[in-house]
């Protein structure tokens, strides 16, 4: 899967709010993205606009999302309903919110299975248990009969895992998988993730706020700041290297048990989503600049790793000036 | 689930001695004197005499309360009492005029909702497209029309114009269209929006746009989905709103002269008929509890967490 | 951060009640009722939070954190067991004396932006609590509405807003300040920052150690994230199905945690290096079950070192070291080997 260059809109009555700005990136069988960013930040949106699911009025304004040589954006709605659950799904935030209350776990899970697979009624309940077995729930038979409220919250989020994963897609998607969870089964749910990627060789899109979950699971990361993809690199880079000065900032924030506060570098201000001149990160960044009205363009600053802000890249004339004015 | 219907089962008592005692004595302080006009009624002079032995007669002479608790003896035994007006006991009067009201009112149910149900998933799947439009504007119509001019519209257009149907009395499927037609238009209005709100409502909800994500067709969704979690809303609605049935039974039955228990009612307010009016009342009341606990128990059918109950945390 | 300035304020003044200990929660039992069925929520839990001090409650989604706050917040009485707040009895105090006393706790919520009403300004509802508590008078109040937003780290201006033109972590000091306005001697905070960006959550941990250096507060301060609780408090106790599995200093969380149950909590925070990941020492069966029986160690059916014992008694909080307890059986045998 190939995503180059999506904008997506969503128009409001008085302005419209760029949700989205020119993010691209790629993922690559059997392998795993991290796309992390705070809340508001457009990862959300990028995950339901590749299956297509964006709502009204959000559009996406240009760009290409490239699923196996085909652009999933001029699809019809029919072969986007084909390729969704087929080849591409989706883990929600919350499994109680997202499985259907009315419904039995078996009754959602054949549904899938039925849209997707040519089965009969015997194979489509064997390969439903197969599946409740293979996300780590034990008692499968009753758990098919049982509705959703009757289970705890890591069982509805192994359903939904197993709701996912019915039909063998090769891109799973998880937008705050754990979110929702207490942590002794976040743990368990993101050991199971890792394993069924594993097992299934799919690859994985994960998107969350949280940097444990990227440092668990994740083999790039990229770096999403008010619609934009401003860091994008090996989770080992962005980890040990960060270069852009967001990046900085939230790794360092983020509290560590058994060690101290890092400094942080941080300017609270209201972040404003108007500014679509300039780097959007400026009005917070200790390092800020003149070049900063200018939108910095995306630079590879080592094989793969990708950031953009004027700062960053060593040999970069703008970095070195403004390092010695700092200075 | 027997425990659940025996418990609802026994809240009826409190339900039925309430309604009896209010009926009862808010009907002894509406001002004229059955005796008298029962004696007027039989062509009598109303002498005091006459009427004094009309009341020894009718049992009007004992005090208030006396007189309730012999109606509540009697009614405990089936006997609701004789009606003043046609001399009949008032069991045997209601009995022979239910099963009308009973047919009227599953007609009218059922015309109720072979009309809203398609308007309502139609409008709600095709939202804001012309469908959708026109059902809300059928919907508003219906809604904002009274149920007695309704039926006079139609009785002129399909009695009176064209001479379709017959415009009184019933026998004939034929005699039962104008009024279930009459009642069964205004419920259909306001339940197509009701079920069109609900199901967007529920459109918009996250497992909606989880099953989108799984790929599932769109009417599939709608259908299997949606449609169950939307109707519970309209179910507790529907329930509710059977008194404005009731009501409007009374209405429609009396413009198409229906020979059901609402005309019955009507009959016996202007004569004056207090064992008929008392004995409708009960009936009804009676009805009406039954009927929502009915809807209550589809209620715990579509919702399994009230089915299976319990045993779940957050 | 100013000071407290002691002698200007306004009437009614709080005053310390000596030393030491400022809440003594002791034996608190607290059922729920569900159909015929009672839940236990909070199963003897005894706990103390001296003055300036912060005590942490971990635990996990239903383990009885959010009832215990409530029951020091008095919403609402316990089944048994006696709360001790700055030398009184609260659950005996009644009228204007337990008024007065509720004056020194008060609550800072997750979701600060859903508890402050949409209508009101975040200026007068944080004035609203002080007019509740003393005689209102214009200049006193706005002279301290400037104290309190100086306090919080916001800007006097920002007072006239309504909760939805404040970003998330503005909602939240606003909050702060006004869980500050009664001048209370304790916070009760739960799950202040876990619906807060990462970079948002680390200023408020910030203001809290400030607001607890300078005000001298005590916290009780509530979360399922181990690492916030380590950074803020001195103290933190491990909640499990209405139990306390363990109390130490917090300094002991990562290397000294003696129960299963926390060693697993532990254990279970994601990798902060990719070069760690992989949880290898998370040891723990399935997840919290709903309790049939209250027998035994609840912990047991999920605890991979249960013994036979473990089903059948209760273990009991057992001081291990100064500071240091534990409830579990295995840790007795250890130490008494030892």
């Amino acid at each position: 899967m190939r995503v180059e260059n999506i904008k997506i809109d969503f128009p409001g009555k008085n302005s419209t709010v760029r949700a989205v700005n020119g993010v691209s990136f790629a993922i690559k069988a059997g392998e795993t993205l991290g796309i992390i960013g705070e809340s508001g930040s457009g990862k959300s949106v990028t995950a339901l606009a590749l299956l297509g699911l964006l709502e009204k009025p959000g559009r996406v304004l240009e760009g290409r999302i490239i699923y196996k040589g085909r652009d999933v954006l001029l699809l019809s709605r029919k072969e986007k309903q084909r390729l969704r659950g087929r080849e591409m799904a989706m883990v929600f935030q919350d499994p109680l919110t997202s499985l259907n209350p009315v419904l039995t776990v078996g009754r959602q899970l054949t549904d899938v299975l039925r849209r997707h697979l040519e089965l009969n009624r015997h194979q489509t309940r064997e390969r439903a248990l197969r599946l409740l077995q293979s996300v780590g729930l034990g008692n499968h038979e009753g758990i098919m009969k049982s509705f959703p409220f009757q289970l705890s919250g890591g069982m509805r989020q192994r359903v939904m895992l197993a709701l996912a994963l019915g039909a063998n897609p090769s891109l799973l998607i998880a937008d705050e998988p754990t979110t929702a969870l207490d942590v002794t089964v976040q743990a368990q749910i993101i050991r199971e993730l890792h394993r069924l990627q594993q097992e299934k060789g799919m690859a994985m899109l994960v998107i969350t706020h949280n940097w444990g979950v990227v440092a668990e699971l994740a083999d790039r990361v990229g770096v999403m700041y008010n619609g934009r993809l401003v860091e994008y690199g090996s989770i080992v880079d962005i980890f040990n290297h960060p270069a852009h000065p967001y990046t900085h900032l939230i790794l360092s924030s983020v509290p560590v048990l058994g060690k101290g506060r890092k400094g942080i570098i941080n300017i609270h201000s209201p972040v404003s989503r108007v500014t679509l001149n300039g780097c959007s990160f400026a009005p917070r960044c200790m390092l800020k600049g003149k070049h900063c009205l200018k939108a910095p363009l995306s630079a590879e600053i080592s094989p793969g790793h990708f950031v953009a802000c004027h700062l960053a890249g060593i040999d970069s004339a703008i970095a070195v000036e403004r390092r010695r004015e700092l200075a | 689930m027997a425990n659940y219907i025996i418990n609802r089962l026994l809240q009826l008592i409190p339900v039925l001695v309430g309604v009896s005692l209010i009926t009862f004595f808010i009907l002894n302080l509406a001002p004229g004197d059955p005796a008298e006009l029962m004696v007027r009624a039989s062509g009598m002079e109303p002498t005091p005499e006459a009427v004094a032995s009309m009341r020894e007669e009718l049992g009007l002479n004992y005090p208030l309360h006396v007189r309730y608790c012999l109606w509540v003896w009697h009614a405990l035994h089936g006997d609701l009492g004789v009606s003043y007006h046609s001399g009949l006991p008032v069991a045997r009067e209601l009995a022979l005029r239910f099963p009308a009201t009973l047919q009227l009112a599953l007609a009218s149910s059922l015309f109720m909702i072979l009309l809203a149900l398609p308007a309502g998933l139609l409008s709600a799947f095709y939202n804001r497209s012309y469908i959708d439009h026109l059902s809300r504007f059928a919907a508003l119509l219906g809604a904002s029309m009274p149920g007695y001019w309704l039926g006079l519209i139609l009785i002129y257009i399909f009695g009176v114009r064209l001479g379709l149907l017959p415009v009184m009395g019933s026998g004939t499927i034929k005699h039962l269209l104008l009024p279930a037609m009459t009642l069964g238009f205004g419920l259909a209005a306001v339940y197509a929006r009701l079920l069109r709100a609900s199901l967007l409502e529920v459109m918009g909800q996250d497992y909606i746009k989880a099953a989108r994500a799984r790929g599932l067709r769109e009417r599939r969704i709608m259908l299997a989905y949606a449609f169950k979690n939307a109707l519970l809303p309209v179910v507790t609605a529907f329930g509710m709103s059977l008194g404005h049935l009731l009501g409007g039974m009374v209405v429609v039955e009396t413009i198409f002269s229906w020979p059901g228990v609402g005309r019955l009612s009507v009959e016996a307010i202007f004569a004056r008929d207090y064992p008929v009016l008392q004995g409708y009342v009960l009936v009804m009341a009676l009805v009406f509890v039954v009927v929502n606990l009915l809807v209550d128990l589809s209620y715990v059918l579509l919702n399994p967490r009230l089915r299976i109950g319990g045993g779940e945390k957050r | 951060m100013p000071e407290r300035e002691e002698n200007t304020e306004v009437a009614g003044m709080n005053v310390l009640n000596g030393n030491g200990r400022l809440l003594e929660i002791k034996d608190l039992i607290k059922y729920y009722r569900r159909g015929r069925k009672l839940i236990t929520a909070l199963d003897s839990v005894s706990l103390h939070v001296d003055r300036g001090e912060a005590v942490g409650l971990v635990g996990e989604s239903g383990c009885g954190k959010s009832t215990l706050a409530r029951l020091v917040l008095g919403l609402g009485p316990p089944d048994r067991g006696s709360i001790l707040f700055d030398a009184a009895d609260m659950l005996s105090l009644r009228g204007e004396a337990l008024r007065r006393k509720r004056k020194g706790i008060q609550i800072v919520f997750q979701d600060c932006g859903s508890v402050l009403n949409p209508r009101l300004t975040v200026g007068a509802a944080i004035t609203e609590p002080i007019a509740n508590f003393n005689p209102p008078d214009s200049v006193c109040l706005d002279k301290k509405l400037k104290y309190l937003f100086e306090m919080v780290g916001l800007e006097k201006s920002l007072a006239d807003r309504f909760p939805h033109q404040l970003s998330g972590g503005q909602r939240q000091r606003v909050g702060i300040a006004r869980a500050l306005a009664p001048e209370p001697f304790m916070l009760v905070c739960d799950e202040p920052v876990s619906s807060l960006d990462v970079s948002v959550q680390s200023q408020i941990i910030d203001l809290f150690l400030e607001l607890k250096k300078g005000l001298k507060l005590s916290y009780l301060f509530i979360s399922h994230d181990l690492a916030v609780v380590n950074q803020i408090c001195d103290r933190v106790a491990v909640m499990y199905l209405g139990r306390l599995a363990e109390v130490m200093p917090v300094t002991e969380l990562v290397s000294g945690a003696m129960h299963p149950y926390t060693q697993a909590l532990v254990s279970a925070i994601p990798a902060n290096n990719p070069e760690k990941r992989g949880f290898p020492c998370l040891q723990l069966r399935g997840e919290v079950l709903p309790v049939v029986e209250r027998r035994g160690c609840l912990f047991a059916p999920r605890c991979v070192e249960a013994q036979s014992c473990c089903y059948e008694t209760v273990p009991c909080l057992v001081e291990i070291s100064p500071g240091h307890s534990v409830a579990c059986h295995n840790i007795k045998e250890k130490t008494k080997t030892s």
